[in-house]
């Protein structure tokens, strides 16, 4: 076996840049043949190096099944349209990532971007034609053709995020004045806002992703409309077109994602940070939530008893998750954090107003986080349950 | 003297038929089979079968199917009839070739 899998890594490593049909099947025949090779030499030599090397050396050579355009990419030395297309996405990169600290940063980036895809590419459309009508250049009008559509899918996903982002923060702050106008209570908590926020950010993300889509198409449809030779487009289309979305395989990824092993001891962990944020801010100004049962006697006193063994309890329950990975421990663990994130949650919130008074400090900040963790413990929840059902009906 | 590559790369489709035409089987052994026919002055290596295989494949001249061997997984082939009809014309071919190059560079009788 071991033999067979250094066959294996062999016959992988042959095939590890050519894209052909059914690759998986190709090694597994390939690396069937040169082992039972393999096999028969061992008989006659007694010598497993030398068999291998001696089955090796008969593989002969399959270059003729080398990926096309990996040396068709490479037929032209670069010009400055190359250097424009990676500068373009560089930039693209900075803008999102510029968001999170300067807005006005983000929207310069986002627009030189912009524009020097679009010279860059007026540039190569040109050149295409050029090459076509003047030197009947096929090859090159097809280089110049995949230098337009091959980074412009990257850039249209990196120029979306920014804008979708800066639209979202700009209408939340509308959305946000509009209603504190008419209430001046509403809107105050930081959870409200980002969840505003997120949600306008998704609309949007979808919006555009749906216009850019349809502009992707646009594109390709009119560089192929302008050209006299079509197939050398549809070349580039085959290869740089935007992959179907197979919701099954996103389904199950996020499902796999979410019910890892270390996933239930991780909310353990969330539910009890928040608790004690939360207590920290409000019970009383800079004290822990083991000092506060020693405080009180009284009912409030045995509530936080309560409550500490529940959080240990779920801990031990998120360590038994971590360890014996079984569906049912999970479950159990999310509902528990679920629930125990809620009753704090409320036990709290009726408390808060006798605090309030006595003049602790109502962290806004610790409200966002806390509700944050709830509602995560929730969603993620409800994304098991329907996994859990949709996998079922599979099933049947 | 082993038998020159070239010459006989011309003929690969048609030899891996005939051997399929006796029964079904998979790499390795039709390749183990045309070493043993021509004492060991053929051995077709794995890209040249493979290539050939895909091409016969593509082609309607052979299906495949998986089975499990002793050791592994292995991927039979077997001839359609497209292949025993394209294999006819071959032979036939071949035969009316045979003759003409026998005119010029002569055969085993012309030898003697």
């Amino acid at each position: 076996m071991k033999m067979k899998n250094k066959i294996r890594k062999y016959v992988e490593y042959i095939f590890r840049k050519k894209d052909i049909e059914n690759k998986e099947e190709v090694i597994e025949e390939i690396t069937a043949n040169i082992f039972d090779r393999y096999l028969d030499l061992f008989e006659k030599y007694q010598d497993e190096e030398k068999a291998y090397v001696e089955a090796i050396k008969h593989v002969g050579d399959f270059s003729e099944f080398e990926n096309e355009t990996d040396d068709y990419k490479h037929q032209y030395k670069p010009d400055w349209t190359n250097l424009g297309m990676v500068i373009a996405l560089v930039l693209g990169v900075s803008a999102v990532i510029s968001m999170f600290f300067s807005s006005i940063l983000a929207i310069i980036l986002i627009i030189l971007s912009i524009t020097l895809y679009v010279s860059a590419s007026n540039y190569l459309y040109h050149n295409a034609i050029y090459e076509f009508n003047n030197n009947k250049d096929v090859i090159k009008q097809d280089d110049a053709l995949y230098k337009i559509i091959a980074p412009l899918k990257r850039l249209f996903v990196l120029w979306n995020l920014g804008i979708s982002y800066l639209i979202a923060g700009l209408l939340t702050s509308i959305i946000q004045t509009i209603v504190t106008v008419n209430d001046p209570d509403a809107f105050t908590s930081i959870g409200q806002v980002i969840s505003v926020y997120l949600l306008v950010f998704i609309i949007i993300f979808i919006i555009l992703y749906a216009v850019l889509k349809k502009l992707y198409f646009h594109i390709v449809d009119r560089i192929n409309d302008s050209l006299s030779s079509k197939i050398n487009v549809n070349v580039a289309v085959k290869n740089y077109n935007f992959k179907p979305i197979n919701l099954q395989k996103i389904f199950e990824s996020i499902y796999k994602g979410l019910n890892n092993r270390f996933m239930p001891l991780i909310i353990a962990i969330i539910v009890n940070i928040a608790i004690e944020t939360l207590s920290f801010e409000r019970i009383s100004f800079q004290s822990t939530y083991l000092s506060e049962i020693i405080y009180f006697s009284d009912l409030t006193g045995t509530i936080f008893t309560v409550v500490l063994g529940l959080r240990i309890t779920l801990v031990l329950a998120g360590v038994m998750s971590l360890i014996f990975n079984k569906n049912v421990l999970k479950f159990i663990t999310i509902i528990f954090g679920a629930a125990l994130s809620i009753f704090v949650y409320i036990s709290f919130d009726n408390k808060m107003s006798y605090y309030a008074v006595h003049g602790y400090k109502i962290g806004v900040a610790t409200d966002g986080f806390f509700v944050f963790v709830a509602v995560t413990c929730f969603i993620y929840l409800v994304l098991l349950i329907g996994f859990k059902i949709i996998s079922l009906f599979k099933k049947q | 003297m082993k038998v020159e590559g070239d010459f006989l790369r011309g003929y690969t489709d048609a030899i891996i038929l005939s051997v399929l035409d006796e029964a079904d089987n998979y790499g390795y052994q039709i390749n183990s089979h045309i070493t043993t026919i021509t004492d060991e002055k053929l051995r077709l290596t794995e890209a040249t079968l493979y290539t050939s295989f895909k091409r016969l494949e593509s082609d309607g001249f052979i299906v495949s199917y998986w089975q499990d061997g002793t050791n592994t997984k292995r991927k039979y082939y077997s001839i359609t009839t497209e292949g025993k009809k394209y294999l006819a014309i071959y032979k036939k071919i071949w035969g009316e070739n045979k003759k003409i190059i026998d005119k010029f560079l002569g055969g085993y009788e012309n030898e003697k």
